[in-house]
């Protein structure tokens, strides 16, 4: 609790936009535009530089070794991340569309949403990272 | 036994279009409130008894007529419902998102009321039926649509939609909610006309289910399952 | 009991591109979960990402039905995500004019890639 103003009306600058206090499914919401913003720009990337061994394999093999460094695996985990998220938050839009009570139930599916993200995409980060944990890595 | 007198630290979001540049927030502090004084029982004794330029909507004051729908501490809920001690002795309120503040907690409905009349919400009997005696239905047939009977079009829903508030075009939970309460009664016939515009790009194909209707709703509907429900009748071409 | 109306409620209302649009994301939603999490798997968990180098694109383009899964993967990806977009476009770009050449530019932007990456798969080798 703030400590009390003076009692005459104050008047304070109008701080930036205020958050809407949504439960979950906003979030769930916003988090699925998010991941799938990126997922889709990474697409775009990813189209660009396999249509490269077309060119010239050697320009190719070039090109990806990046995706072998420690700033490439970070991304790599995030789109892990963004995916998976986007994949199974998907399914459940999909069974809140289909299903009643999947509507009354969203929250928990929700929750199992996010721990099936977090069960899956750690220990995928970490073996798309093992080689930098180890010490192995090399470009 | 008798509780504490409550003082109350209540902020609420200002605006005049026709003098001010951009919002700002008042703090009023309103002192002898009990825990189960409600959110407009504030208001009042701010606007009666420190500054009667602070604008906001009420009617009936008890949750039926939906005049003082409004984000209270960050969510929507009408201010005749919301009790202190639901709230604590801190306040924030502003008004409902996604359209036209005429001053301060007041709003614009009318791109509201539009939307509402966009879905054809009043009963079309069959055609040849001069209404001259009862239209019968079964319980069964009326507990279909019971549940969006209850709508009172405060907007707290339709306020509350992420894609409202980014694209005003799209129709909103009310609207679909009223348009729900026709499309399944059993004495209607205009659902074609209806599925007709709620198929279309501004209907319920905007709807991302991210359910702040659901969560606003003072009536307890379940907005965004009847969403779904007219979404399905839709696709599966049949009620 | 007499009720009036179900006869005349069973006037079909029109198909529309909405609609489709809608039940697509569903469907191509369903199977990219399948394509795009197998594709993840295989080039990142499975094999390290640094072993997925020309050769390995090579060996694995000469068996046609993986240029067909990776072209699914590619086709329905693209379409989904440009759909998705356009939703986002609707709803965030408010005035029509921007909203249009907004659209224009990720359209085709969107087009020529899906040209070039499908004329990768399909001429590669």
């Amino acid at each position: 609790m703030s400590a009390g103003p003076d009692l005459a009306p104050a008047v304070r600058a109008a701080p930036a936009g205020t958050v809407y206090r949504g439960r979950s499914g906003q979030w769930a919401f916003i988090g699925h535009r998010i991941s799938g913003v990126l997922v889709f720009l990474f697409l775009l990337l990813h189209i660009v530089d396999v249509s490269l061994i077309n060119i010239d394999p050697h320009l190719y093999d070039e090109v990806h070794e990046l995706y072998g460094n420690v700033v490439l695996r970070l991304f790599e985990v995030g789109l892990l991340f963004a995916l998976v998220f986007h994949a199974l938050n998907g399914i459940r839009i999909v069974m809140v569309d289909l299903f009643p009570g999947a509507v009354r139930r969203e929250r928990r599916l929700l929750a199992a949403v996010v721990f099936l993200t977090l069960a899956t995409c750690i220990p995928g980060g970490y073996v798309i990272l093992l080689p930098f944990i180890e010490g192995t890595l090399t470009g | 036994m008798p509780s504490e007198p409550l003082t109350v630290t209540l902020r609420v979001k200002r605006y005049n279009p026709e003098v001010d540049r951009k919002p700002h927030w008042q703090v009023f502090t309103v002192e002898g409130m009990e825990p189960t004084d409600r959110v407009l029982d504030v208001l009042h004794q701010a606007k009666w008894h420190q500054d009667g330029t602070l604008s906001f909507r009420r009617s009936c004051a008890h949750g039926v007529c939906g005049s003082d729908a409004m984000v209270i501490n960050g969510a929507n809920g009408l201010a005749c419902q919301m009790l202190l001690s639901a709230t604590g002795t801190d306040v924030t309120v502003e008004a409902i998102r996604g359209l036209p503040v005429v001053k301060d907690l007041v709003v614009d409905m009318q791109p509201f009321f539009a939307q509402y009349r966009s879905v054809l919400p009043w009963l079309v009997a069959a055609d040849g039926d001069p209404g001259y005696t009862e239209r019968r239905q079964s319980p069964e047939q009326r507990a279909r649509f019971d549940d969006t009977t209850k709508c009172i079009l405060c907007a707290a829903c339709t306020t509350s939609c992420p894609v409202f508030w980014s694209n005003g075009s799209y129709v909103g939970p009310a609207a679909i909610v009223q348009a729900h309460r026709f499309i399944f009664d059993s004495r209607d016939t205009a659902t074609p006309d209806r599925l007709e515009v709620l198929a279309d790009r501004s209907g319920v194909w905007r709807c991302r289910t991210a359910f702040n209707c659901t969560n606003a709703c003072p009536r307890g509907i379940k907005v965004t399952e009847a969403i779904q429900e007219v979404k399905r009748t839709i696709l599966t071409d049949r009620v | 009991m007499r009720t009036t109306g179900p006869d005349a409620r069973s006037r079909r209302p029109r198909p529309s591109f909405e609609t489709w649009s809608w039940f697509f994301m569903r469907v191509s939603g369903l199977v990219l979960v399948f394509l795009a999490l197998l594709h993840f798997a295989i080039t990142h968990i499975v094999n390290d990402v640094v072993e997925t180098d020309a050769t390995f694109v090579a060996e694995r383009w000469d068996n046609p039905l993986w240029r067909l899964f990776d072209w699914t993967l590619l086709a329905l990806a693209l379409l989904h995500g440009l759909n998705g977009l356009r939703w986002s476009i609707d709803d965030y770009v408010r005035s029509p004019a921007r909203r249009t050449s907004v659209k224009a530019v990720v359209y085709t932007f969107s087009g020529v890639l899906f040209a070039y990456g499908t004329f990768s798969i399909v001429t590669y080798g």
